[in-house]
């Protein structure tokens, strides 16, 4: 057994003290790691529950529970922070990601505690596909959601379609390392592929300019 | 037969979001963002399902994660219509586009006696508020003279997508099964040209 509110404790804490003790520009970065941790932490209760109630197995629960519900949490903290502060399109981005990367630092956490960590290179390689997933559907909902917030008649419908795409992006990531053999290794290094393709292309009509 | 077709509809819609999105980078318009957006989650629903399919020889038990990115990309469809509609358009009034709840509703009464219902109701909703833009999108259209008739292609392939997938639906009541010889699979194929034929037929949009 996990005493995963345990481990949240040990994590949060340091994390609320500096955002207590540093000033009001940076208390936002570890709200957010604060926010993402917490969506980590009830996210794990909220699968257990689908799981026991569908009376899932290993498979069903990793590809088709927790995408959904993972994402759904993580969404959230951001909505919350965009109804309530109505922040500008680059916090929105900022938070969306730090969200994901905290959440998927808090999974990594939970995984070792459960698995161990003797296996150096499947840790490595774990690690970064995790984190690369992560990022990539943090940018899908928070760069969309700077967008789409702009225009009023575009933010239901957009989060919903953002949520959509995250989902299923998270999906196939799970399907993937759920198979396992050689197959969760392309899972891993999928996202890397798409997060650096993604960066080149983001900046290439920067350095046209 | 499935796994074919699905996968033939993954590399279709992944191609459309590699065209849309070499659009979108030399154009940087909202409509071709929402393409982008469209064909990417139609693409990742396929994905997804021509995954599980292939991996463990069967369709997901307890969520249809794919409809999730179906769902989404219907959403993105109509977003883009709206953007790509005029403040006159949106204000001109049309009977004809009445035709689509009344082809909608009771199609979704047949499929919700068939399958799930909130499922069902979710997608013929879908589906007819696309095919109720379109067609007041497509008499708008016809009202006007030089560019603004090039709407037209763009809501005539929207209406195509939406008539093939309502009777892929129904094919599917009436025959299910994944052989060549079903009617469901070559309304699969069909809805495969269909997608793809939406990118010319937005870009001309577009360039209006």
């Amino acid at each position: 057994m996990t005493y995963i509110e345990n481990v949240f404790i040990c994590m949060a804490s340091p994390l609320l003290i500096a955002a207590l003790c540093m000033g009001r520009r940076q208390a936002k970065f570890f709200l957010c790691c604060l926010a993402g941790m917490g969506a980590c932490l009830l996210s794990a209760y909220i699968n257990t529950f689908f799981a026991a109630l569908y009376a899932a197995d290993t498979i069903a629960a990793t590809a088709e529970i927790a995408p959904v519900v993972e994402e759904v949490m993580k969404l959230l903290p951001l909505l919350f922070y965009l109804l309530v502060f109505e922040p500008e399109p680059v916090p929105i981005k900022n938070a969306a990601i730090i969200v994901a990367l905290s959440f998927a630092t808090f999974e990594n956490v939970c995984y070792l505690i459960q698995n161990g960590a003797g296996h150096f290179s499947f840790i490595f390689f774990r690690g970064i596909g995790t984190g690369a997933m992560h990022v990539i559907c943090g940018a899908i909902v928070g760069g969309g959601l700077a967008y789409v917030w702009q225009r009023t008649w575009l933010k239901i419908a957009g989060t919903c379609g953002l949520l959509g795409a995250a989902i299923t992006f998270h999906a196939i990531y799970n399907l993937l390392i759920a198979y396992g053999g050689a197959i969760q290794y392309i899972a891993y290094i999928l996202p890397v592929l798409i997060l650096t393709v993604g960066k080149l292309i983001v900046r290439l009509p920067q350095s046209h300019n | 037969m499935e796994l074919i077709i699905n996968l033939l509809q993954f590399f279709v819609t992944l191609l459309g979001f590699c065209l849309s999105g070499i659009r979108y980078l030399r154009h940087r318009t909202l409509s071709y963002f929402l393409l982008i957006c469209f064909y990417g989650c139609f693409a990742l629903g396929s994905l997804y399902w021509t995954l599980y399919l292939l991996l463990f020889s069967e369709t997901p038990r307890i969520f249809y994660v794919s409809e999730f990115g179906w769902v989404s990309s219907v959403i993105f469809l109509y977003l883009l219509q709206y953007t790509l509609s005029s403040p006159e358009e949106r204000s001109f009034s049309c009977r004809k586009s009445l035709l689509a709840p009344l082809i909608g509703v009771p199609l979704c009464a047949f499929y919700c006696t068939f399958g799930d219902i909130l499922s069902n109701l979710l997608w013929c909703g879908m589906m007819i508020l696309v095919s109720y833009r379109s067609i007041h999108g497509l008499v708008y259209a016809e009202t006007q003279t030089g560019k603004g008739r090039n709407l037209r292609y763009f809501h005539i392939g929207i209406l195509c997508y939406v008539a093939v997938e309502y009777a892929l639906w129904t094919s599917g009541c009436f025959w299910p099964g994944d052989s060549i010889f079903s009617p469901y699979c070559w309304c699969d194929l069909l809805l495969t040209f269909c997608l793809f034929g939406l990118l010319p037929a937005t870009g001309k949009a577009v360039r209006t």
